[in-house]
């Protein structure tokens, strides 16, 4: 009853926590995301060789967010991760045509873990500002997204430099949490 | 475009030496950029050898200038490899830097690859028009090669970086991580021999952790396994924890080896910079991965573990 009534407050009055993974290739821009949804800013990074972490506060949720580094032999170590995550941002150069398939096989792969059965995905077709960058619809394509079974889930077209596209998703995100999803 | 194509364990193997063989080579011992020692990081469509802090500047320059890849982390296609074994920083440099003026300041580092690469500042004019030298219709589908990475461990040296007490610290300074990978196989008999699960809890542990959710990321738990025997080749799904610790343990074994004192020294750097760091205030600027001893960090790896292949 005491936790039925506390779910219920924290329904209520907000003070939701989700812990978020943003996975994706390497180079698909996810600090550059993390930083811009928490500092507001463009910071320049490396390679994120391991993780970074930030809580992003936002419509009333608190958001975790891991950034996980995404070269080819750290990718197997994103399972780590995977317990007890709400939600998984996937991002995508949308202007790296040659590597789609490579992202599409990682993000359906993804899908399929056990442990992130009941996470819901945002898509962020991210690089929208550089040349050739494919549009949402292309993406969508691209990545197979009609595939997805069971799960709610929504594509944004983003650029982490502009700022453009990224609370859009991230209104989505707290929308769906908080009607239950996830 | 978009055709997927495997790299198999060997040749993936083949590749990471013929790399290793390029960075050694005088040609490419520095950053064809800021002239950096020891580069690990590369530009496959440039062909050319590159830090890790310039890797970063070329992603942000975008797929269609530079294509970033890891030298010792990332799946390499055998025309990269072929590429860059024919263009390397010497070559490269000869044409992006034709028209460079002698002893020019490359203090703002990323004003200057922009200007090399993204504007064609200094490339040779007075010869006919010339492509330059990058791969443009280069078939770049490195393959997710998943039964490939899974012999090839990330050698995470500060493994208790991602247990538990320290999972709250990692803001983006403090997360920056020394992973290096080896491409040997461990030897289970030596991984054996000392399993060490006490040491990860010997560092301070940060309790004024600004996060309170501790949701289980890593767990080290099982150590009656970390030194068991494993059939390297065959990825087991739940593993991955273990083989970290594996190569930890295997870790330890080489910092004892006074044979490999090469290796000795390089770890010993490292672990002076991680007490550094976690001495260090938490400051807005620590947001930025520092670069310091970076080159420290990745220094031949495989070549320090030779005593394991």
């Amino acid at each position: 009853m005491g936790i039925l009534f506390t779910k219920m407050f924290s329904s209520l009055f907000g003070n939701k926590e989700a812990r978020i993974l943003v996975l994706g290739l390497d180079n698909a821009g996810k600090t550059t995301i993390l930083y811009r949804l928490q500092m507001g800013e463009v910071v320049s990074t490396i390679p994120t060789i391991g993780f970074n972490v930030e809580t992003v506060q936002y419509n009333n949720i608190k958001f975790q967010v891991w950034d996980l580094g995404g070269q080819t032999s750290i990718r197997p170590y994103w399972r780590c991760y995977f317990p007890n995550t709400q939600a998984i941002i996937y991002v995508v150069d949308s202007s790296d045509t040659d590597r789609l398939v490579i992202a599409k096989d990682e993000f359906h792969a993804i899908l399929e873990e056990e442990e992130l059965k009941g996470a819901v995905v945002l898509i962020f077709a991210n690089k929208q500002d550089l040349p050739g960058a494919l549009d949402d619809a292309a993406i969508t394509e691209a990545l197979e997204l009609h595939k997805i079974k069971n799960r709610q889930w929504a594509i944004f077209k983003t650029s982490a430099i502009k700022g453009e596209g990224l609370f859009e998703g991230l209104d989505w995100l707290s929308n769906t949490l908080k009607s239950g999803g996830g | 475009m978009n055709q997927k194509a495997s790299v198999s364990k060997e040749l993936n193997a083949k590749h990471r030496k013929i790399l290793e063989g390029l960075l050694k080579l005088q040609d490419n011992r520095e950053c064809a950029d800021c002239k950096t020692k020891a580069p690990r990081w590369a530009s496959v469509n440039l062909g050319i050898f590159i830090c890790m802090q310039c890797s970063g500047i070329h992603k942000s320059l975008g797929v269609h200038i530079s294509k970033v890849r890891s030298a010792n982390l990332d799946t390499w296609l055998p025309e990269q490899v072929a590429f860059i074994q024919s263009m390397g920083n010497d070559k490269a440099n000869r044409y992006w830097e034709a028209e460079l003026p002698p002893k020019y300041d490359r203090l703002g580092i990323e004003n200057f690859i922009r200007a090399k690469y993204e504007h064609k500042k200094w490339v040779p004019r007075d010869r006919k028009v010339k492509s330059p030298p990058r791969v443009s219709e280069e078939k770049t589908s490195i393959c997710r090669a998943r039964p490939a990475t899974s012999s090839q461990h990330v050698h995470v040296k500060k493994m208790e970086r991602f247990s538990e007490e320290q999972r709250g610290s990692c803001t983006l300074s403090t997360s920056y991580r020394m992973t290096q990978q080896i491409s040997c196989d461990p030897k289970p008999q030596e991984l054996a021999q000392k399993p060490k699960p006490q040491e990860l809890d010997q560092k301070p542990k940060p309790q004024e952790l600004a996060l309170k959710p501790k949701p289980v990321v890593f767990k080290v738990e099982p150590v009656s396994e970390a030194g068991s025997v494993r059939p390297v080749s065959v990825p087991v799904k739940a593993d991955y924890a273990t083989d970290l610790f594996n190569l930890l343990s295997m870790e330890e074994d080489i910092e004892n080896d006074s044979v490999v004192s090469a290796s000795t020294n390089t770890l010993a750097v490292e672990t002076k910079l991680t007490e550094e760091k976690s001495n260090r205030p938490k400051s807005s600027e620590s947001k930025i991965q520092p670069n310091f001893g970076l080159k420290d960090l990745f220094i031949d790896p495989t070549q320090s573990l030779n005593p394991f292949q």
